[in-house]
């Protein structure tokens, strides 16, 4: 339980990104495990708010990057899954190399001169 | 709204959200569960305990209603939901007071109804294009003085002009149609070859005629009929292409049926059959295809396509130069361009005006409506306050107030004007298949069309938001102060401020409007009285064309004789007389006259004079005065010296002498002089409103005319002596087409029309604006009262004399009304201004006009307050000081 005091706020706008590379990475996962992965792979950095999660994932389903349909989870409990469709891939693309782009100009700035 | 700008593919999974709403609240739900159950698990392998680990992972979800709600809103439709709801609060609210809900409703049907009916009328006369392909590029060419082109004219403006496509002539003409059954008399139209390519219209049978097959005079003989008279006269035969008919006598070929839509090219005139011009000689008798002086046909033509209208002017104008220099007669020619359907511009422009003129009328009846409406729900806001306060203080917004209100006035609003879809729409059926009481094929085709639909919608929405917007505004003023003092009915001097002035606006409007109409009636009345030249009362008339039974001049002359003896033998009759036509009828005609000693006959000096040949007795029997001389006698034959009778306009402007017994004029330039043998009174021979003409009259036995109006005077019902009429002349010949059988009055029925129009448009909207001031001051009568039961009782208690309780309540809402009605007064007598373009003689300055809208809003405002002011007679005080 004690791991909740390190939670860090994703950086605005990195959210749908962080979810189709999930997606994009492993496959079909439904809402925990998407926040998990996210968790896991961040070490524990980056936490992934419920409160926010749940409201992006509707936004993706009617901007048509994933779709969502329910299936048996592996502890045999009905969830949604969620897969990156290839409206999806293309996001996730434009979105990777926009943030590249941000990343490139932040480093610049900031490096020592 | 946020999605206003999505993709396609969004917009289509969006709306595919509605469906299943409810399921998404289930899955949702669902997901979360899982979610915190997977939660749960992490933090029981971490050590923690069940129970605790299931608290702490809900804990970590926070609020799963509002978590739903955040990714429903998502999907875009809050706006929607809060839109049902409102809508079901206000079914409730409107429910709960249902004689406040129907009088609204009706009172709104009958205004956008209304509107919506003189809108349509509007849109068929005016907006509409004709139905023929690419209609915007097909424009009438107005002459300098009218709508009429002489076909020499014709024939040049079309081969010299580079602006048209094609240019086409029509004509409107009368036919006596034998289809193998007996014949009709018909009206068509002669039209060139190419007038169908022209238009681009597709006929509904067979084919239609060509240029080619209008090439040669009188070798043509071909029809095309419409629609209506495929159905009717032919009982919709898919053989009639082909099929032989006779026209006036003569063996003609039908090639084909227009389209059902397609009455010619003049939106008034529904037209049966189409004939080509070159058959006019054969069909009107004596032919005018080569006179540049005789201005018969009409001309339309195609733009070449981007082409616009001032540079088809510009050229039009070159030419009309050029045909000026070449011909006298065409001295001043300017060729112009309007849209067509109503006689170019010479009909265009007055039945714009017409129609706009009614429409104003119209939109203030629906002015009053609103006003009417706000009035009462601003009195309904006071009723309400309670209600609201509770609104607001348990947490609604100011704004989310003003929506609701909004959405209920505005669902009043969409309700009257479904109901006045559905009234105008009866209306306009009715209307479309009325035809004129007339011996001319008279019709409109009213049908609403989209645009009826979306200005009724416009105008119940705007209503909506006009009688809405002032009681949502003071709600949203007052909800700060309502939710302060939580329940209250505050009364302060300023929210009084806006009926104060709604009532006499609308009763200023009511008052517009009764003048107007009143105006109106009075104007008809009056024209009714006018003096026409002759006595229509007492006249029985009946109308035939030898020419188009196949009768030569003497074959004609004879007939002619023997059907005047047959009718004036008829019992009662005192006089009998026939002549070529009978002023104020459709068919006029006119004649260039010159005065004896001109000798230029140059346009300038030339008179146009209406023209009739008239039968020896003519006068007596149309009653029309004879000032000096002596009427036409049997010896005023083909060889005897040429004399005319002509009026007193004519006398003074062509002669120059009042007194022109005796004198002479020249008939066309050059042309042969005759003796006036008599003066009379001057008449009305086109319009009622026209100023006096000159008018000259020939015995018809020395101008042979083969179309007759035979006339007879007297003391019987014109009724039974045309019935009788009809038969004699049947007896002569059973095959000659009769038309126009019955009182002089009916023959007449054209001039009126337009009058008649007015007088049942402006009656209408003077019956709904009195229906409406006697709701708008009943409701704030009846309002008054009801808020001070209380107060009365008191006072009566204490000794107030029934005078003293009428005065409180009724002093300020008759001052009000008197406001209202002086305003309404003046601004009416200033609309009248307006009225007197439509209808004749309208003079605002009339005394009987202004004591009958006094007479009547007073009448109006003493019937409406009849009943609160029993109301408020009947209080008992002691009931009363229990009221609330």
């Amino acid at each position: 339980m004690g791991k909740d005091q390190a939670r860090t706020e994703i950086p605005p706008g990195t959210l749908y990104m962080l979810i189709l590379r999930s997606l994009a990475r492993v496959g079909p996962m439904h809402g925990y495990g998407i926040a998990q992965h996210i968790q896991q792979l961040s070490e524990d950095v980056l936490q992934v708010e419920e409160g926010s999660l749940y409201p992006a994932l509707q936004r993706m389903l009617i901007k048509g990057w994933v779709t969502a349909d329910w299936a048996q989870s592996e502890n045999n409990r009905r969830a949604r899954y969620y897969r990156l469709t290839p409206a999806g891939k293309k996001q996730l693309s434009a979105e990777m190399s926009e943030f590249d782009r941000v990343m490139r100009a932040i480093a610049n700035v900031i490096q020592p001169a | 709204m946020a999605w206003l700008g999505s993709k396609p593919g969004e917009l289509w999974r969006r709306i595919g959200f509605l469906h299943r709403q409810r399921q998404f609240d289930s899955e949702m739900e669902e997901e979360l569960r899982f979610h915190a159950a997977m939660k749960a698990g992490a933090y029981r392998a971490d050590g923690a305990d069940a129970e605790e680990a299931h608290y702490a992972a809900l804990r970590r979800l926070g609020n799963p209603t509002e978590l739903r709600e955040r990714s429903r809103d998502m999907w875009g439709w809050r706006w929607l939901e809060a839109f049902a709801q409102d809508t079901r609060y206000a079914f409730r609210v409107l429910r709960k007071s249902p004689a406040f809900t129907l009088l609204a409703v009706v009172s709104l049907a009958l205004g956008i109804g209304a509107n919506t009916v003189v809108f349509s009328v509007l849109n068929a006369l005016v907006l509409k294009a004709l139905p023929v392909a690419d209609a915007a590029r097909v424009y009438f060419v107005n002459n300098s003085g009218g709508p009429a082109q002489s076909f020499p004219n014709y024939r040049d403006i079309r081969d010299r002009n580079a602006v048209f496509e094609s240019l086409f002539a029509y004509r409107i003409a009368m036919m006596s149609l034998d289809d193998n059954g007996g014949a009709h008399r018909v009206w068509g139209y002669l039209v060139t070859g190419n007038y169908f390519e022209s238009l681009g219209i597709k006929p509904a049978l067979g084919r239609f005629f060509t240029p080619a097959e209008d090439a040669h005079p009188n070798a043509s003989p071909y029809a095309v009929i419409s629609y209506a008279c495929w159905q009717d006269r032919f009982g919709g035969d898919p053989q009639v292409a082909g099929k032989d008919i006779r026209i006036n006598g003569h063996p003609y070929t039908v090639l084909g049926v227009a389209p059902r839509a397609f009455h010619g090219t003049e939106v008034f005139y529904w037209s049966e059959i189409w004939v080509p011009m070159t058959m006019q000689p054969q069909i009107e008798g004596h032919s005018w295809l080569d006179e540049r002086n005789t201005h018969n046909s009409w001309v339309a033509g195609r733009l070449k396509p981007g082409v616009t209208v001032q540079q088809a002017e510009a050229n039009l104008g070159v030419i009309a130069a050029q045909l000026a220099h070449d011909y006298a007669s065409n001295e001043g020619m300017r060729l112009t361009l309007s849209v067509p359907g109503v006689a170019g511009s010479a009909g265009r422009e007055p039945t714009r005006a017409f129609a706009g003129g009614v429409m104003l009328m119209a939109a203030l009846v629906l002015l009053a409506a609103c006003a009417n409406l706000a009035s009462l729900l601003a009195a309904r806001m006071a009723d309400r306050s309670r209600d609201l306060a509770i609104r607001v203080s348990i947490g609604a917004g100011g704004g989310r107030i003003v929506r609701q209100l909004l959405t209920e006035s505005l669902w009043i609003a969409m309700l009257g004007g479904a109901a006045g879809c559905a009234l105008a729409a009866v209306l306009l059926r009715l209307l479309s298949q009325w035809r004129a009481p007339l011996d001319f094929p008279v019709q409109f085709d009213v049908t609403p069309d989209w645009r009826v639909f979306l200005f009724a919608f416009a105008a119940a929405l705007s209503t909506g938001l006009l009688f809405g917007i002032g009681p949502a505004r003071h709600a949203w003023k007052a909800a700060p102060a309502l939710h302060l003092k939580g329940s209250a009915t505050p009364r302060s001097g300023r929210r009084w401020a806006a009926r104060d002035v709604l009532l006499p606006v609308q009763i200023a409007l009511c008052c517009v409007l009764v003048t107007a109409s009143l105006v109106a009636v009075r104007g008809l009345m009056r024209s009714f009285q006018t003096p026409l030249g002759f006595r229509p009362d007492g006249a029985a008339v009946i109308g035939y064309d030898v020419g188009l039974a196949g009768y030569n001049e003497d074959q004609g002359r004879v007939f002619q004789q023997r059907a005047l003896e047959a009718v004036a033998h008829l019992p009662g009759v005192e006089s009998a007389a026939y002549s070529s036509s009978v002023p104020l009828s459709i068919d006029q005609s006119s004649t260039t006259v010159y005065s004896e000693s001109t000798t230029d006959f140059r346009p300038k000096n030339a008179h146009s004079a209406g023209t009739y040949r008239v039968a020896p007795g003519y006068f007596q029997t149309a009653g029309t005065r004879l000032l000096a001389g002596r009427e036409f006698t049997p010896q005023d034959k083909p060889n005897a010296p040429r004399v005319a009778i002509v009026n007193q306009t004519f006398a003074r402007s062509v002669t120059g002498a009042a007194d022109a017994v005796g004198r002479r004029f020249r008939l066309g330039a050059g042309g042969p002089l005759y003796q006036i043998v008599a003066i009379v009174e001057d008449g009305k021979y086109e319009t009622l409103t026209e100023v006096p003409k000159p008018a000259v009259f020939f015995p018809i036995l020395q101008n042979y005319s083969s179309t007759i109006v035979l006339m007879v005077r007297s003391r019987r019902p014109e009724s039974e002596l045309a019935a009788e009429m009809r038969e004699a002349i049947g007896r002569l010949d059973p095959h000659l087409a009769i038309y126009g059988v019955g009182s002089l009055h009916q023959m007449l029925g054209l001039v009126y029309l337009p009058m008649h129009a007015a007088l049942v448009a402006l009656g209408a909207f003077g019956v709904l604006a009195l229906m409406l001031s006697i709701t708008g001051i009943y409701g704030l009568a009846a309002y008054t009262v009801s808020r001070r039961v209380r107060e009365i009782g008191i006072r009566v208690a204490i000794g107030a004399r029934p005078v003293q309780v009428l005065r409180l309540i009724f002093a300020r809402a008759g001052v009000l009304v008197a406001a209202g009605a002086t305003a309404g007064l003046v601004l009416g007598m200033a609309a009248a201004h307006v009225l007197a373009s439509i209808v004749y003689q309208a003079s605002p300055r009339d005394p009987v006009v202004i004591g009958a809208s006094v007479l009547a809003i007073a009448g109006v405002g003493l019937a409406a307050a009849l009943g609160p002011a029993r109301r408020a007679l009947r209080i008992d005080p002691v009931q009363a000081l229990r009221h609330e």
